[in-house]
């Protein structure tokens, strides 16, 4: 399990392997600290899910190349993979838990 | 303020008789420290296979059933996080490798073995890890712990202090809180909302786009909790209904307040005098707990 702080250059390289929750957020957005903890919840209580935490502060170009329109967004990644996206900061702990269980175990 | 203040029992009295059993000790602080600081640190280890499962444990398991999801040579899952089954993952609790279970799920038999359990490691803790948390001030091990120890206690200090009142008030001899002072409470949270998006220039279906869907309040509550107010309301009048029974409360409180801690502080007045007076109140409440 980790936490990893990307730009574009180690983006790719960080997610390529494992579950990755690629949080996209700036630090003037207030529903982003919302997804901050809830997403600090599901990483705590899921060692094996890594969380890479995206300040688009520090790289703008991140919001063209990974295609964030807004912020907070989130893009969970299995070994690399795309597998879904969620926009906006006002989802339960439990949205985001069902989200993942569908891409790791399925329906 | 116009609401008065007659009578009050003894808040010492009936903070000894409401009791902190239930104040944060050592060992549930040291957690919630070991848990911050070692987010994205937690490794697995395997552990012997006599050794029962417990929540947070990693277990790998061989799934059988009819259902797609739990027909599986193979599942990788962290017992209690909530990700995989809750059925499963309550029967996980207590058995050991080689076990083999079988639990009811959407009507149909889902039987499962533990293959492999792992435990979860926590690394020694250094300052290092408190860095890398950025908190304003605070570089090392021990200032954290020190920090967090405030903290927590602070936390339920403030909740204590919220019981506290709820109990004293029904014995509390006051007058009904005024319709005036009810106005000016509620004017005095209003005010820098009215200023802050320009409540007097929107329409009614602009405020209704920007604050009428109510279930975003819980939401705001946790970040702004003054903007969360007016989520839920459709113009200036229905803010002022929706405030009314906690103005009420806000006066009540403040009366209580004001004659433990010896404070006229004004909540019609001042918007920040509840909590000015529940802080004063929190660290006495400090002080009866831990001493000192």
């Amino acid at each position: 399990m980790a936490i990893a702080y990307p730009t574009t250059k180690d983006y790719d390289e960080t997610v390529k392997e494992g579950f990755w929750i690629a949080d996209f957020y700036t630090t003037a957005c207030g529903p982003c600290k919302l997804i901050d903890m809830v997403v600090g919840q599901i990483v705590t209580d899921n060692p094996d899910i890594n969380w890479a935490k995206c300040n688009l502060e520090n790289d703008w170009d991140m919001m063209e190349r990974y295609q964030v329109e807004g912020t907070p967004t989130l893009i969970f990644y299995l070994d690399g993979q795309e597998k879904g996206r969620m926009v906006g900061g006002f989802h339960t702990v439990e949205e985001i838990q069902g989200e993942i269980s569908k891409i790791l175990y399925g329906e | 303020m116009k609401t008065k203040l007659y009578d009050l029992p003894d808040w010492q009295q009936m903070l000894q008789e409401i009791g902190w059993a239930d104040a944060p000790t050592e060992e549930q602080i040291e957690k919630e420290i070991v848990q911050e600081l070692t987010r994205g640190r937690v490794t697995f280890t395997e552990q012997p296979a006599h050794i029962p499962i417990e929540k947070s444990c990693r277990v790998t398991l061989r799934m059988e059933s009819v259902l797609p999801k739990f027909n599986k040579e193979k599942v990788v899952v962290t017992v209690g996080a909530g990700l995989y089954d809750a059925t499963v993952e309550t029967a996980l609790c207590g058995m050991v490798v080689g076990q083999k279970a079988e639990v009811t799920i959407k009507g149909e038999n889902v039987s499962f073995t533990v293959l492999k359990a792992e435990k979860k490691q926590y690394p020694v803790l250094t300052d290092a890890f408190v860095q890398d948390l950025q908190v304003e001030g605070i570089s090392s091990l021990a200032a954290y712990r020190r920090y967090m120890e405030q903290k927590i206690r602070a936390e339920y200090a403030a909740r204590l202090g919220g019981v506290l009142l709820e109990k004293l008030l029904p014995y509390a001899k006051t007058d009904i809180p005024a319709q005036e002072d009810i106005q000016s409470v509620i004017e005095l949270e209003y005010e820098p909302l009215r200023v802050r998006f320009k409540l007097d220039e929107m329409t009614p279906k602009e405020w209704k786009e920007g604050f009428g869907k109510v279930e975003l309040r819980k939401f705001y509550a946790q970040i702004y909790p003054d903007v969360a107010l007016l989520f839920g309301t459709a113009d200036k009048e229905s803010f002022f209904e929706s405030r009314r029974e906690a103005a009420k409360k806000t006066i009540l409180d403040c009366l209580l307040l004001g004659a433990i801690v010896g404070s006229d502080a004004d909540p019609t007045q001042d918007s920040k005098a509840e909590q000015k007076m529940m802080q004063i109140l929190e660290s006495r409440i400090l002080k009866m707990i831990y001493g000192g």
